[in-house]
């Protein structure tokens, strides 16, 4: 079992986001996480990340507690994610972002830096070629030296995947991957997702594009009003009246 | 190898300088060289936290001054200069820890508003605790004196000879800048700037990488007060205003946050034009500058944000690895 959720709750004042949530994924999977708006999906995501601790309930991964713990020392043991609202080194280039997801896996402290030790010169050749391995990967490595900001769009989320597996993940979360890019950019988004998996890295991918998320997911995760309102193979959810409510509302037949 | 032409040049043209000053009788450029030089260990310093880590540190100057007072104090009671160097060097870091360890939980403006009440509070305690630091008066008091640096036969007690001095650790601070901007530890400063959750989620300890910077910043202001206080054998609080914090921080955004160039042309502009100037127009001018400067900045902010020389990130070579 790489992750292990067990009845977390979250809320914020008397916002319930996230209600007694137990959740396991195995090695290799992808998993859908989908849900209307502020059904807690991201929220979930930030729990697993770091960057909030759950009120209650617990998180293991990979036979690590995790929940509680900081986001720095989460990401070393090999979670990895994006974000929903691009969030990049923007006056960095794009290499030099991907360049910092290494920091994790390597060692060069200062004195190595200003003594230009042969160990330091030899990390940083193997950050560069990383990067660079890295940025090829996810089809950037021409725009290698613009600035992040100055990437359109679609290339900015596909550069925060790169930095995102520059620190080995074993499991990278992707918030929205697709959002606002057009049906052509999101299928070559699956393929580049499809490609990670191959490399033995599970993924978690949160979605509102329903064909994508049907298409790619091994299993899909439904949430409403931070409750998991439903769980299994994609054929099985699109059958299931609950979610059906939850996305369509109600019928009054 | 164009630039190293220039760095050539230009380091041709520093070790003759002073020695073109003095045939030229113009002792008082030379003193003036001197006293950028200060100026610029201090920018390089704050360029770390400010225009690396992105924390508006406002109140910079009051390591300076620990930099300062500890160098007299210890240099009256008769020690070697360098022995005094190290020594200050190292509790000026501890009291940069001291003030670091609650100040950097806080972020933006907040910190801002913390490292300026320090910077004041350090003044203020400078000026009233006559038994050790003689209040306004300043050190050495009556009858003690602050030896002067010596290296083997040499003696640092001349302009001239506190150039070579401050120049030599000017271009440590230098290098220092330029092999940390280009290192692991470097871009994690950056990325700490540039968005902080991001930065910790992407594995980076936020708040020791902060703090070993903000520690790390102390060694250039502790090196500026070592160095000031044995060459002007003087020291006052007059001369750690908030307004020296204020100039400080000037230097940085207008010679562009983390340029490493733009702040060296910008401390230059800032120190050095007012005195040319001065001597040119008379003192009446200086009460003036406050003004032009307020000026400058406004319009700076307003057409170019990023500096006189933007920072450049560095352009690496791109070719796809070989085993695709």
């Amino acid at each position: 079992m790489l992750l292990k959720v067990e009845e977390v709750s979250k809320h914020f004042g008397g916002l319930l986001a996230l209600d007694n949530l137990s959740l396991t994924v195995t090695q290799g999977e992808i998993v859908g996480l989908i849900g209307p708006n502020g059904a807690g999906k991201t929220t979930f995501f930030n729990l697993l990340t770091g960057i909030y601790a759950p009120d209650k309930g617990k998180i293991f991964f990979s036979d690590h507690r995790i929940d509680g713990l900081p986001a720095h020392r989460i990401s070393v043991l090999g979670i990895s994610r994006t974000f929903q609202n691009i969030r990049l080194f923007a006056q960095m280039t794009a290499l030099e972002n991907v360049m910092v997801g290494r920091h994790c896996r390597t060692r060069a402290e200062v004195r190595e830096a200003l003594m230009r030790t042969p160990e330091f010169i030899r990390e940083e050749d193997e950050i560069q070629e990383k990067a660079k391995e890295l940025l090829d990967f996810v089809g950037l490595l021409p725009q290698g030296n613009e600035l992040a900001k100055n990437l359109p769009y679609g290339d900015q989320r596909r550069l925060e995947i790169a930095r995102a597996l520059a620190t080995e993940p074993k499991l990278l979360l992707l918030d929205e991957p697709t959002a606002g890019m057009n049906p052509a950019e999101a299928e070559k988004l699956m393929s580049l997702i499809q490609k990670i998996r191959l490399q033995g890295i599970t993924v978690i991918l949160i979605e509102h594009q329903m064909d994508v998320v049907m298409n790619i997911s091994d299993r899909i995760v439904v949430l409403n009003y931070g409750e998991k309102i439903a769980e299994g193979e994609p054929a099985e959810i699109q059958k299931n009246p609950l979610v059906i409510d939850a996305y369509l509302g109600t019928g009054t037949s | 190898m164009k630039n190293r032409i220039f760095i050539f040049l230009g380091g041709i043209l520093l070790i003759f300088f002073p020695i073109i000053c003095q045939s030229l009788g113009a002792y008082y450029v030379l003193h003036i060289a001197g006293l950028i030089g200060i100026y610029l260990l201090l920018v390089l310093g704050l360029n770390l936290i400010l225009g690396f880590v992105g924390l508006l540190d406002l109140g910079f100057i009051a390591f300076y001054a620990f930099g300062a007072y500890i160098a007299a104090l210890f240099s009256i009671l008769g020690w070697n200069f360098w022995l005094v160097l190290p020594l200050t060097v190292g509790l000026t870091i501890f009291l940069r820890l001291l003030l670091g360890l609650p100040a950097l939980r806080l972020r933006g403006d907040y910190l801002a508003i913390v490292t300026l009440g320090f910077g004041e509070i350090t003044r203020l305690v400078l000026n009233n605790w006559d038994s050790l630091t003689n209040g306004p008066k300043g050190l050495p008091r009556v009858g003690e004196a602050i030896a002067s640096p010596k290296l083997f036969f040499l003696t640092f007690q001349s302009d001239i000879s506190f150039y070579y001095l401050i120049l030599f650790f000017v271009i440590l601070g230098i290098i220092t800048g330029y092999r940390l901007d280009n290192s692991r530890i470097g871009r994690a400063w950056v990325a700490i700037r540039e968005d902080e959750t991001a930065a910790e989620v992407t594995g980076i300890n936020v708040s020791k990488v902060k703090l070993f910077a903000f520690s790390f910043s102390a060694i250039f202001a502790a090196l500026a007060g070592v160095l000031y206080t044995h060459w002007i054998r003087f020291v006052s609080p007059e001369s750690f205003t908030f307004w020296e914090s204020v100039f400080l921080v000037l230097m940085v955004v207008l010679g562009g946050m983390g340029s490493i160039p733009g702040i060296i042309f910008a401390t230059i502009l800032v120190v050095g034009v007012p005195e040319i100037l001065r001597s040119i127009l008379g003192a009446r001018f200086v009460n003036y500058r406050m003004l032009i400067f307020g000026f400058v900045l406004v319009l700076m902010v307003i057409f170019r944000p990023q500096g006189i020389i933007p920072s450049k990130r560095r352009e690496l070579e791109l070719r796809p690895s070989e085993q695709g």
